[in-house]
């Protein structure tokens, strides 16, 4: 009994202190991690400003002094954050390390697909070498509509003269995030985009990724063409359109406008008069497409305290 | 010699304008919290101040009273990714001399880094 006792007692004594001493080590670990990420952003920074290119042999002392993750996470902050020319300096510092040779090979080697996604976006935010290019594109005959998309967003970074081409391969439908995500890689990494292809496009999702476009650089001009995709018989293709016209300020009193509005269901239309009261339209342009109960919703949202915030 | 105090949060951030600016001449000093800046401001005049932090901002002009000080007006560049109008305006009536959206071109910020004369 005593024994069973004593051997309670030195567990509750020491099981506390393992604890402890674990949490010790894991947050020191976690701080060095952090503060050799910080070092590597540092070094990566100091190589991208000097006055003539890295040679191969300075790069593969970065690889020496820091691991493989922590280059990587590095570089990808880099990238996140710089533009430019300096970008270029990026991809070799990249391509020198073999940092996009490791995530390739961690899709090959990764059973779950969360993992495969996951590495496929950091490549995808990466300054990576053409090489990488064919095996990346046996990726995009994937079933799984993440791992495509993903493989696509790399693509366009290794190779964005090809990045239309590698959009339109894509056989379902991008999501709205996925549209502002690979127009915004194809704007980092340089690709040539014109909005009335893209408008004039076969493919639902480069109309939607030109409809982004033009909304969000206002492009005025791609009007008409926007109201011709009012009347388009995809439905979401449709709704972008309506959605691009109110953002530029474009006139809403055509009769595609209103075929399309008919469209919508009873939420989608309360969202769009959200959307137009943004948009700075009054009730009175808006007043042909609502019904009076909207109407008067319209009045109660633009003279609501919350619309004075916003809109002054 | 000119004197920059970088300040921000987010110690990458702060390492990665350090190394941006690793070449240019002048006496750097990194901080990662509002009272640290602060400190270094009051023992100190810089003539520029590089930080990602808006929020300390945006309650007036309080922050920026304690940061300049004594007449001595440092030139402030805030970082953000936030792209809108209030904002930049905001910071801007506040007395912030420059607002840099992210992704920034180190090509143009060191350009306008050099043509700042400094006051000492």
């Amino acid at each position: 009994m005593m024994t069973i006792l004593n051997e309670k007692v030195v567990l509750a004594a020491v099981f506390p202190a393992v604890l402890a001493i674990t949490q010790v080590l894991f947050t020191t670990r976690k701080q060095y991690l952090t503060y050799a990420k910080a070092l590597c952003i540092k070094h990566i920074s100091c190589m991208l400003i000097l006055p003539q290119e890295p040679s191969d042999e300075q790069i593969r002392k970065l690889r020496l002094r820091f691991s493989t993750d922590t280059i990587l996470d590095a570089a990808i902050f880099v990238s996140q954050h710089i533009y430019g020319n300096m970008l270029y300096r990026l991809s070799s510092i990249v391509e020198v390390c073999e940092i996009d040779q490791y995530l390739l090979r961690s899709i090959g080697r990764s059973m779950s697909h969360r993992e495969r996604v996951k590495s496929l976006s950091k490549l995808s935010q990466l300054c990576s070498s053409t090489a990488i290019t064919e095996q990346s594109e046996v990726l995009l005959d994937k079933e799984e509509h993440s791992i495509r998309t993903y493989a696509t967003a790399a693509l366009v970074m290794a190779r964005p003269e090809r990045a239309i081409r590698y959009v339109a391969r894509l056989t379902h439908r991008l999501s709205l995030h996925n549209v502002a995500m690979l127009s915004q890689l194809m704007r980092r990494a340089g690709a040539p985009i014109a909005y009335t292809p893209l408008l004039a496009s076969q493919s639902q999702n480069l109309q939607l990724i030109g409809l982004y476009l033009c909304e969000h650089f206002s492009i005025i001009d791609a009007e008409p063409l926007m109201q011709k995709l009012c009347i388009a018989e995809d439905r979401e293709v449709s709704h972008a359109a309506l959605y691009a016209i109110c953002s530029i300020r474009g006139d809403i009193a055509t009769s595609q406008v209103d075929r399309a509005v008919m469209r919508l269901s009873s939420s989608q239309r309360d969202a769009l008069i959200r959307h137009l009261i943004n948009s700075c339209y009054s009730l009175r342009s808006c007043a042909h497409l609502l019904t009076y109960d909207e109407q008067k919703r319209f009045g109660e949202r633009l003279n609501s305290y919350k619309c004075q915030i916003l809109c002054n | 010699m000119r004197k920059i105090v970088i300040h921000s949060q987010n110690r990458d951030f702060g390492a990665l304008l350090r190394g941006l600016l690793a070449d240019i001449e002048a006496h750097f000093v990194v901080t990662t919290s509002r009272i640290e800046l602060l400190r270094v401001c009051k023992l100190s005049l810089y003539d520029l101040i590089l930080t990602d932090d808006l929020r300390m901002f945006m309650n007036g002009s309080d922050m920026m009273e304690q940061i300049r000080q004594g007449g001595f007006l440092p030139q402030i560049f805030v970082f953000s990714h936030d792209l809108s109008e209030e904002s930049a305006v905001a910071l801007l009536e506040v007395g912030v001399n420059q607002f840099l959206t992210l992704p920034i071109a180190p090509e143009k910020l060191r350009h306008k880094i050099n043509k700042i004369e400094y006051q000492q």
